[in-house]
């Protein structure tokens, strides 16, 4: 089993095609390099709070973070491998109930500080809600599987779990979330939220908390160089400004306000696509994207009862739904995994949408209710989203099921609502293809974020199975077992991979950026991950002149 | 003096008034339970206590009122929770000069245009080019700033490329030409009705002013026409633009709201826009009770220049 | 020496005036507004128009109104697709065509229908709120008017203080607290309209107040709520209903000013503000979504405040044959 425990994680070959698939976003084969230069990146949506442990990073937090702190480890082009980044190796103990983090040395934060073991320590202390950071909620359940860290030499920090975590690795990116943060910053009190030190390839210049604002300049002793020996970043400088208007930022992709944006919907893409005038649309590989569904609460009446959520599974035309969010051209989805994650099945037995069987389903819920299928379904400010819960509506209101819009609230409020039971069910995107163990926080009975409020006997041992099993072949069938019973069981409904897109101007070069580093901290042959809902490397990003 | 000082006291009635009003809105959104777990949606129940607390919704309703009071007039105008603490007040250093800069560009540019065609339209009362200039304005009267807003982000900024969508503001002092640029779309989707409105009322007010005897006196003296519109004929009337561009700022408050969510523009309408949708009650209150008073401080000073510029005008009208 | 003919709506602004000075107020925003509307060429001609009827923009103005009502209140029997309930996501931003003359919305629903439906509620909380502060506001006004002392001074300044406050900020901050309901909506507006319309209704009433048949019904006895009614309301009704014009208009547009921030009814009810706002993000494909409803707004204030002027014009004709 190949788990970036080492650092000299073979190259398996799968990377070269699959990379040059849609939007031709490839790192090294664009003409060499220039530096300098200062860009501005549209983002989503704003954020307020940088403190890593308590920050609540939406993509356009992570790709901030991205630019100014490292990761301890990096996604690769396979799903449920990581690659040691700013530690120089991860392994683990014999059952896996220990990890062992070597950091790189001879690395300093931007502040100065040395980044060592207790740096480290420090970091995966806070986010587990025992470090000096407070109001940690999030993260500290996604590390609660830790029972304890300890700085066994300078470099080296031992992590012991309260059981055998097999997928550890993968909670040392956490799609890009736990950057590390220079003790400093962590310790700073409430200038934590805004006071960014991190070693990456970028200072902090400015943040403005009230615009969401953020200005990064080259971190001209970034311990990374190319292939060819030159230092990256190749940029002097980011801006990074939101525009939560997803068309705006196309305006201001055409009007040249604009040189990079991401995006997730396939009519932005669209629009991008045919700007013209040179303006690049890359696009993200099919295999481990983002899953759009809508999201039930399964503790309560009506969706505690599998009719009720088979009736809105077979009552709702999805094809409708991606016309008119993707105009059509979106892969629609029968389950949580994306076609190259571990657990992934051809067929998972998500009930196929039909009217028939949806109106049988929906006489069943009704007689378990005493004759009324009512529920409210949530949705946010984002146009996009209202429309989609607007016809979702539609649909199920000409089967004879009553659906009430709510005003919209902000995703905040979503979570908060979800969290304390009081939505029956909103419209979400999450799960991006990465190891399946990241699922555990999501749907383990119990877990607060378990938004669904699903507590099920046969989805909580698949999870602590895939957890604790170290076994590939044992792993993938807890997946697929958990997965089945996922779509079988209606629990969501599943609608779509979000195929995420960045739009850059004509002279914007190095989406995906260099290979990761090898041991030695020099680009070796494991290639960084190409766009993985909307994340992407930016410290190979440079203009074309 | 002493009608200056009447209007002071009615002033400061009016302010207290509005802070009252602003802090009851809070208490319209129902319990206080549901208010701080709308502000901090995610904080524990020991912070939302420490919410409570510091918002002391345990106390009657007029200790609560001029503790808040006291906190308003010494410049702590609450927090936006989302989702750490951030004071309303340091928002305001960088929102507040992008509106004002947005509405004084809104002002200037529509009196700019406003003030000769006025002068000409009324000069030139009853002719084609009088009618045909007011059945346009007339029309720009009817055509609200969002639509106007959005047709010029997607064309002028997007599709042809003009001018830049996004601001990237740049403060006025640094570049001064860059600043235009980012501005001048948002200017120009405020201004466009005000310089309707200062137009027309311009016209009627010269007409009248052309028909005066003065006026007629400078003609027949052989003064150039121009001299006589410009120096004779818009002098009067200008006391009575000043008055309505004062009290028009009401009007372009409520569109630099909307302009600025538009544009994207980092003013006090983005940051109350914003507060609205993230349920940041304790924000918005604030933010209305000092774009009222803002107001009402402007309406105060044109009251006063008025007064002071020319009693004359008041007093021969009162006679009328 | 025969009385000179006043000047377009100087009768109006003058009893503003006489107000300001009096009472010391400033004129308001919207009163500005109203002025600007009625301060044209336009209505010099509707007045030299005396005696020949209304005229063909007048006509047309009339038309439109009328259409846009007969088709909002008919909307539920016309045959047209149902606003919500009938869709083809498959032809979601489908241009104008022969089955639909203005296009598809981004879910596939018929523009034009949504466009009626949307003018039923856009109108209704236009119409209403203005009902409201014509009714709550004109008898604050015409008492405040009609009782000098203590009394008129107390409303008047009331009055001033909802005046303090930028209208759309005050409308705003009531639906942000209240909850984005239509009756929600309808209530921040009319509490907007309220003082505008309350200050007319004064100033009017102030100025004829001191007529002299007012004067000699006071004289003979009648009681105040009669002179009121009888003689000082059918006067001071004229100038209000101009105004109320006008201010349906300045209601229309910013029920469109509150969906544009989020603050106004929420996005399920189709209003001509929910249409544009919706199709905010298709304006580039699929202009049309925005533009149609766009043009709604655009015509139907124009008819407004034309025939606000209208009934300017014919007022001012009634008081000078006096």
């Amino acid at each position: 089993m190949l788990f970036a425990l080492v650092l000299v994680a073979a190259a398996c070959g799968g990377g070269s095609d699959d990379d040059s698939s849609d939007g031709g976003g490839g790192g090294s084969s664009e003409g060499t390099p220039v530096e300098g230069g200062t860009i501005t990146y549209g983002l989503e949506g704003k954020t307020t709070n940088f403190c890593i442990p308590r920050a609540q990073l939406a993509i356009s937090g992570i790709e901030v973070v991205e630019a100014v702190y490292d990761t301890l480890t990096r996604p690769t082009t396979t799903p449920d491998e990581y690659s040691p980044y700013l530690a120089k190796s991860v392994t683990p103990n014999d059952d896996y109930t220990e990890w062992t983090i070597v950091v790189r040395d001879g690395l300093t934060f931007h502040n100065g500080e040395p980044l060592n073991a207790d740096a480290v320590k420090l970091n995966i202390d806070s986010w587990r809600g025992k470090g000096p950071v407070t109001s940690v909620l999030l993260l500290s359940f996604v590390y609660s599987n830790i029972a304890d860290t300890a700085v066994t030499a300078p470099d080296t920090v031992v992590v012991k779990m309260t059981t055998p975590w097999v997928a550890f690795p993968a909670y040392l990116w956490t799609t890009g979330r736990t950057g590390i943060a220079a003790p400093e910053q962590l310790n700073s009190g409430t200038e934590c939220d805004t006071k960014m030190i991190g070693t990456g390839p970028f200072k902090l210049d400015s943040f403005n908390p009230a615009t969401g604002d953020v200005s990064v300049s080259k971190n001209t002793s970034y311990w990374r160089k190319d292939s060819e020996g030159r230092q990256l970043p190749y940029l002097q400088g980011i801006d990074f400004k939101p525009q939560e208007e997803s068309s705006q930022r196309v305006n201001g992709l055409q009007g040249g306000q604009f040189d990079i944006s991401h995006f997730s919907g396939g009519k932005d893409l669209d629009e991008i696509e045919n700007l013209g005038n040179g303006i690049q649309a890359i696009v993200e590989p099919d295999g481990r994207m983002e899953i759009s569904h809508a999201l039930p609460n399964v503790e309560k009446p009506p969706f505690n009862n599998l009719d009720c959520r088979k009736a809105l599974v077979e009552g709702v035309d999805r094809d409708a739904l991606n016309q008119i969010s993707n105009k059509g051209t979106y892969r629609l989805s029968d389950q949580v995994f994306d076609t190259k994650i571990t657990g992934y099945v051809d067929n998972p037995g998500f009930p196929a949408f039909d009217v028939d069987a949806a109106k049988d389903s929906i006489s069943k819920c009704k007689a378990a209710n005493g004759g009324v299928f009512e529920f409210d379904l949530q949705s946010t400010f984002d146009q996009d989203t209202q429309a989609l819960a607007a016809e979702t509506k539609r649909q199920l209101d000409a089967l004879g099921v009553t659906v009430n819009l709510p005003s919209p609230v902000d995703q905040a409020q979503i979570i908060s609502l979800a969290v304390a039971g009081n939505v029956d069910a909103f419209l979400w995107r999450n799960y991006p293809g990465q190891d399946p163990d990241t699922l555990y926080v999501w749907f383990y009975g119990g877990s607060i974020v378990n938004f669904n409020k699903i507590n099920d006997e046969t989805i909580n041992e698949a999870l602590d199975e895939g957890r604790t099993n170290p076994d590939p072949d044992a792993r993938k069938e807890a997946y697929e077992t958990f997965n089945k019973r996922m779509s079988s069981q209606a629990y969501n409904l599943w609608t779509w991979y979000t195929k995420w897109s960045l739009g850059a101007g004509p002279d914007i070069r190095g989406f995906v950026g260099p290979n990761l580093p090898n041991e030695a901290g020099e680009p070796g042959n494991e290639e960084a991950v190409d766009i993985l809902a909307g994340y992407h490397q930016l410290l190979g990003l440079w203009i074309e002149k | 003096m002493r009608t200056i000082l009447i209007k002071l006291v009615r002033l400061v009635i009016v302010v207290w008034i509005i802070t009252l009003f602003s802090f009851t809105l809070i208490k319209l959104t129902g319990g206080n339970n549901d208010l701080v777990s709308k502000i901090i949606p995610f904080g524990s129940e020991q912070q939302k206590d420490i919410l409570r607390e510091d918002l002391g919704l345990q106390d009657p309703f007029f200790t609560q009122y001029f503790r808040w009071l006291g906190d308003f007039l010494t410049g702590d105008f609450g927090n936006i929770y989302t989702p750490n603490p951030q004071p309303v007040s340091e928002t305001l250093a960088e929102a507040l000069p992008v509106s004002l800069e947005l509405m004084i560009y809104a002002q200037v540019l529509a009196l700019v245009i406003a003030i000769p065609l006025g002068v000409a339209t009324a000069y030139r009362n009853g002719t084609k080019f009088d009618r045909s200039t007011n059945t346009i304005a007339f029309g720009l009267l009817a055509l609200p700033n969002f639509v106007v807003a959005l047709l010029l982000a997607i064309y002028v900024g997007a599709k042809w490329g003009w001018l830049p969508t996004q601001s990237n503001l740049i403060p006025f002092p640094l570049n001064p030409i860059d600043n235009w640029q980012y501005m001048l779309m948002p200017t120009i989707a405020l201004a466009l009705g005000q310089i309707a409105i200062y137009m027309r009322l311009l016209r009627s007010d010269m007409i009248a002013t052309l028909q005066e005897d003065f006026t007629t006196t400078a003609k027949a003296k052989g003064i150039p026409t121009r001299r006589v519109l410009f120096r004779h004929a818009l002098r009067p009337s200008s006391l009575t633009l000043l008055t309505v561009a004062g009290l028009n700022v009401g009007a372009l408050i409520g569109g630099a709201v909307v302009v600025e969510r538009i544009f994207n523009l980092p003013g006090i309408g983005s940051r109350l826009t914003e507060a609205i949708l993230a349920q940041q009650y304790v924000a918005v209150q604030s933010y209305v009770a000092l774009i009222a008073i803002f107001y009402i401080l402007i309406n105060f000073f044109v009251d006063v220049l008025y007064t002071v510029l020319d009693p004359r005008i008041r007093h021969a009208r009162a006679a009328a | 020496m025969p009385e000179q003919p006043p000047s377009p709506g100087d009768d109006l602004v003058q009893a503003l005036v006489d107000d300001e000075i009096r009472e010391d107020v400033a004129p308001d925003e919207a009163t500005i507004h109203t002025a600007a509307v009625e301060a044209g060429p336009e209505i010099e001609r509707l007045k030299e128009r005396k005696g020949k009827g209304l005229g063909f923009s007048a006509w047309l103005a009339i038309g439109w109104l009328a259409m846009i009502v007969i088709l909002g209140f008919a909307a539920p029997i016309l045959p047209i697709p149902d606003p919500v309930a009938d869709a083809t996501p498959a032809l979601a931003r489908q241009g104008p065509s022969a089955d639909h003359i203005m296009g598809l919305d981004g879910s596939g629903r018929d523009v034009f229908s949504r466009v009626i439906w949307g003018m039923r509620n856009s109108l209704f909380i236009g119409a209403v709120s203005v009902l409201i502060g014509l009714v709550v506001g004109g008898s604050l006004g015409v008492i405040s008017g009609y009782f000098k002392g203590k009394l008129g001074g107390f409303i008047g300044a009331s009055l001033d203080v909802l005046l303090a406050f930028p209208p759309l900020i005050l409308a705003l901050s009531i639906v942000t607290f209240l909850g984005r309901t239509v009756p929600n909506v309808t209530l921040s507006l009319a509490i907007v309209s309220i003082p505008v319309l309350a200050r007319i209704a004064r100033a009017s009433t102030l100025s004829w107040s001191e007529r002299e048949f007012v004067l000699a019904a006071r004289a003979q006895g009648a009681k105040h709520f009669r002179i009121m009614r009888r003689e000082i309301l059918p006067n001071v009704l004229p100038a209000m209903f101009s105004i109320a014009l006008l201010g349906i208009a300045v209601v229309i547009v910013a029920e469109g000013g509150l969906a544009i921030i989020g603050a106004g009814v929420k996005p399920d009810v189709t209003t001509w503000g929910n249409i544009i706002v919706s199709g905010q993000g298709d304006l580039r494909d699929a202009s049309h979504i925005v533009l149609f409803p766009s043009f709604c707004i655009f015509f139907t204030v124009l008819a407004l405040n034309f025939l606000g002027d209208v009934v300017r014009a014919k007022f001012d004709v009634r008081e000078s044959s006096l």
